[in-house]
C-alpha cells in the first residue's frame, strides 16, 4: 500500500534585531569576542532570516553562535551596562520582548534550533532512500529543542504576555507535535517494512495520541487564536486520521483471527471518525482530505467483506462501539536531549541520524 | 370506515323500529308497516356491509399468510445459501486433508508420550530383576544389624544407587513476535 507521504508542519523561526556586544572592553579586539559580534550580527541579518534561507546553513549558524555564547562565562559584569536582546513571537511576529538576560539568549537560540530541524524535516523527501529516518531523527530533535527552551525559560520572571511561543505550553504543545510527525514517520516505515498489522496500528495509535495532545493544548487559553486556523485544522485530521489508521489496521488482525463481530464494529468506528472529522475541519491541506478519503474507502471495502461474511458464514454479533475498549499503543520515539541537539556534527550541516 | 357506516345504519335500523312501536300504539297501522319497512332495508345494507368487511378480511388474512410464505422462502434460500458458502469453504479435500494432519498429530503426540515414558541415562541400562535382588539384600542386612548386639555389629557399607530423575525439559518461552517487531522498529529509526 504506496501511498504519497502526507504533509508535515514546521515552525518558523523567531526573528531578532541587531545586538551590540562587546563594546569599550579591554577585550574587544580578541579574535573570539570578533567571532561572537560576527555570529550575532549575521545571526540578525535581515537577508538572513528571511525564510528562504536554507534550513541547514541557518541551524549550523545557530549552533555556532551557541557554542561561542556558551564558551563565554555567564557572569553578567562581562557585558555591557546596556545590554539588550530583543526576539519576536515565533508565530506572531508583531509581539516581541527585550531582556538584559543571557539566558533568555540562549533559550531563543535553541527554539529557533528546533524550528530549523523542523524545517530540514518537512522538506526532507520520505520517500528517498533513508528519507524517513532522516525526517524522525530531525522531528525528534526539534522536540527536545522545544522543550529544552521551554525549561531555560522557567527561571525567567517578567511578564509572559509576549513570550507565549517560549512558554510552558507552546513548548509542550510544540514538543507533542514534533513527536507525533517522528512517530508517523515510524508508521511509514512500519508500512514500507511490511510490519504486522497489530504493530502498525500500536504504532498509529500512538501518533494519534501524541496529535490529540497537541491539540487539546491549541483549544484552550493561551494558546487559543495564537496560530494560524490552519495549523489547528491539520493537527485535528492527522489525529482523526491516525486514529483511523489504528482501527483499520487492528481490524485486519481481528479478519485473520475470524473475530469478525468486533472487527466490523472497529471498522464502523474508524469510518465514523474519518467522516466526521471531514466535515468538521476546514482549512487542512488537500493533500490530508485525499489521504482520509482514501483510507475510508479501503475501510469501507473491508468493512462490505466482513459483513458479507458474518451475514453468510458467521453469523457473529456486533458489538456497540461504545463497549470497544481503548486501542493499543506503542511510542517509538522520544525528545533528543540538549546535547544531541547542540552535537558539533550538526553544525558543519551535516544531517547525521 | 365500513364499520362507521354500519353503526349509523344500525342507529336508523333501531330509530325505525321505535317510530314502528309507537305508531303501533296510535293504531296507525299504516304508518307503522311503512317504518318496519325502511328497518328491513337499513338491515339489508348492514348485512351487505358485513359481506363486504368479510371479504376484505379475509383478503388481509390470505396477505398475511402469503407474506409468511414469502419470508419463509426467504429465510430457506438464505440458509440455503449459507449452506452452500459454508459448503465451498468446506472442500472435501480440505477435511481429507484435515484429517490426516490430525491422525499424524495424535501419531507424534504417542511417540513424544513412549519416548518420555521410557527410562533415559544410566537408568536404562539398569536391569530391574537385579535392583529387586539388591534391594532384598539391603533389607537383610538391615534386619541382621538390629538383631545382633551393638558392639559386635559389622559396618555397613550402603550400596550408591544413581538417581533416576527423569531431566525436565525447560518450556520453551516464545517471545512475542509483535513485540520484537516494534523494538527493531525503534531500533531502526532511533537517534
Amino acid at each position: 500500500m504506496s501511498r504519497p507521504p502526507s504533509p508535515m508542519l514546521s515552525v518558523p523561526e523567531k526573528k531578532t534585531a541587531a545586538t551590540e556586544l562587546f563594546r569599550d572592553r579591554h577585550f574587544f579586539n580578541s579574535a573570539f569576542f570578533t567571532d561572537l559580534r560576527e555570529a550575532r550580527a549575521s545571526l540578525s541579518a535581515p537577508s538572513s532570516q528571511a525564510t528562504t534561507q536554507d534550513a541547514a546553513s541557518r541551524r549550523a549558524l545557530l549552533l555556532r553562535y551557541h557554542r561561542l555564547l556558551a564558551s563565554a562565562r555567564d557572569d553578567p559584569c562581562d557585558f555591557d551596562d546596556d545590554l539588550a536582546f530583543t526576539w519576536h513571537d515565533a508565530f506572531r511576529p508583531h509581539l516581541r520582548r527585550t531582556a538584559a538576560s543571557l539566558r533568555f539568549e540562549k533559550a531563543a537560540v535553541v527554539f529557533n534550533v528546533g524550528a530549523a530541524s523542523s524545517r530540514i524535516a518537512a522538506a526532507v523527501d520520505r520517500a528517498a532512500v533513508g528519507g524517513v529516518k532522516a525526517a524522525c531523527g530531525e522531528f525528534q530533535r526539534a522536540a527536545g529543542a522545544f522543550r529544552a527552551a521551554g525549561e531555560m525559560m522557567e527561571g525567567e520572571e517578567e511578564d509572559t504576555e509576549d513570550t507565549v511561543d517560549m512558554g510552558p505550553e507552546a513548548s509542550a504543545m510544540l514538543e507533542r507535535l514534533m513527536l507525533a510527525q517522528a512517530q508517523e514517520c515510524c508508521f511509514e516505515r512500519a508500512l514500507a517494512a511490511g510490519t504486522s498489522s497489530a504493530a502498525c496500528s500500536k504504532v498509529a495509535k500512538q501518533a494519534a495520541l501524541y496529535y490529540e495532545e497537541a491539540y487539546a493544548s491549541l483549544v484552550i487559553p493561551p494558546l487559543q487564536n495564537h496560530f494560524e486556523r490552519s495549523w489547528v485544522a491539520h493537527i485535528l485530521l492527522k489525529a482523526a486520521l491516525f486514529n483511523a489508521e489504528a482501527s483499520y489496521h487492528y481490524a485486519i488482525e481481528l479478519h485473520e483471527k475470524t473475530e469478525i463481530g468486533e472487527e466490523i464494529a472497529r471498522l464502523q468506528f474508524g469510518i465514523n471518525a474519518i467522516v466526521d472529522a471531514k466535515k468538521a475541519v476546514r482549512g487542512a491541506p488537500g493533500s490530508l482530505y485525499d489521504a482520509a478519503s482514501r483510507l475510508e474507502q479501503d475501510m469501507n471495502q473491508n468493512l462490505e467483506r466482513a459483513l458479507n461474511e458474518n451475514n453468510r458464514i458467521y453469523l457473529l454479533r456486533v458489538p456497540a462501539a461504545k463497549l470497544l475498549a481503548p486501542l493499543p499503543a506503542a511510542s517509538l520515539v522520544r525528545s533528543a536531549s540538549l546535547s544531541e541537539i547542540l552535537d558539533v556534527k550538526t553544525e558543519t550541516g551535516n544531517q547525521s541520524s | 370506515m365500513l364499520e362507521k357506516k354500519e353503526k349509523v345504519l344500525e342507529k336508523k335500523a333501531a330509530a325505525e323500529l321505535e317510530r314502528a312501536k309507537e305508531f303501533s300504539k296510535a293504531k296507525n297501522k299504516r304508518a307503522a308497516i311503512q317504518s318496519l319497512k325502511r328497518k328491513k332495508l337499513y338491515e339489508q345494507q348492514i348485512e351487505q356491509l358485513g359481506n363486504f368487511q368479510l371479504r376484505i378480511h379475509d383478503q388481509m388474512i390470505m396477505l398475511e399468510a402469503a407474506k409468511a410464505t414469502t419470508e419463509t422462502v426467504d429465510a430457506l434460500r438464505t440458509g440455503a445459501a449459507a449452506m452452500k458458502a459454508m459448503q465451498k469453504a468446506t472442500n472435501i479435500d480440505d477435511v481429507d486433508k484435515t484429517m490426516d494432519e490430525i491422525n499424524e498429530q495424535t501419531e507424534n503426540m504417542k511417540q513424544i508420550q513412549d519416548a518420555l515414558s521410557a527410562p533415559l541415562g544410566a537408568s536404562a541400562d539398569f536391569d530391574e530383576d537385579e535392583l529387586e535382588a539388591e534391594l532384598e539384600e539391603l533389607e537383610g542386612a538391615e534386619l541382621e544389624s538390629q538383631l545382633l548386639e551393638p558392639v559386635a555389629a559389622p559396618p555397613v557399607h550402603p550400596v550408591q544407587v544413581p538417581g533416576t530423575r527423569i531431566p525436565t525439559r525447560p518450556a520453551p518461552q516464545k517471545a512475542s513476535a509483535e513485540e520484537d517487531e516494534l523494538a527493531a522498529l525503534q531500533a531502526e529509526m532511533a537517534l
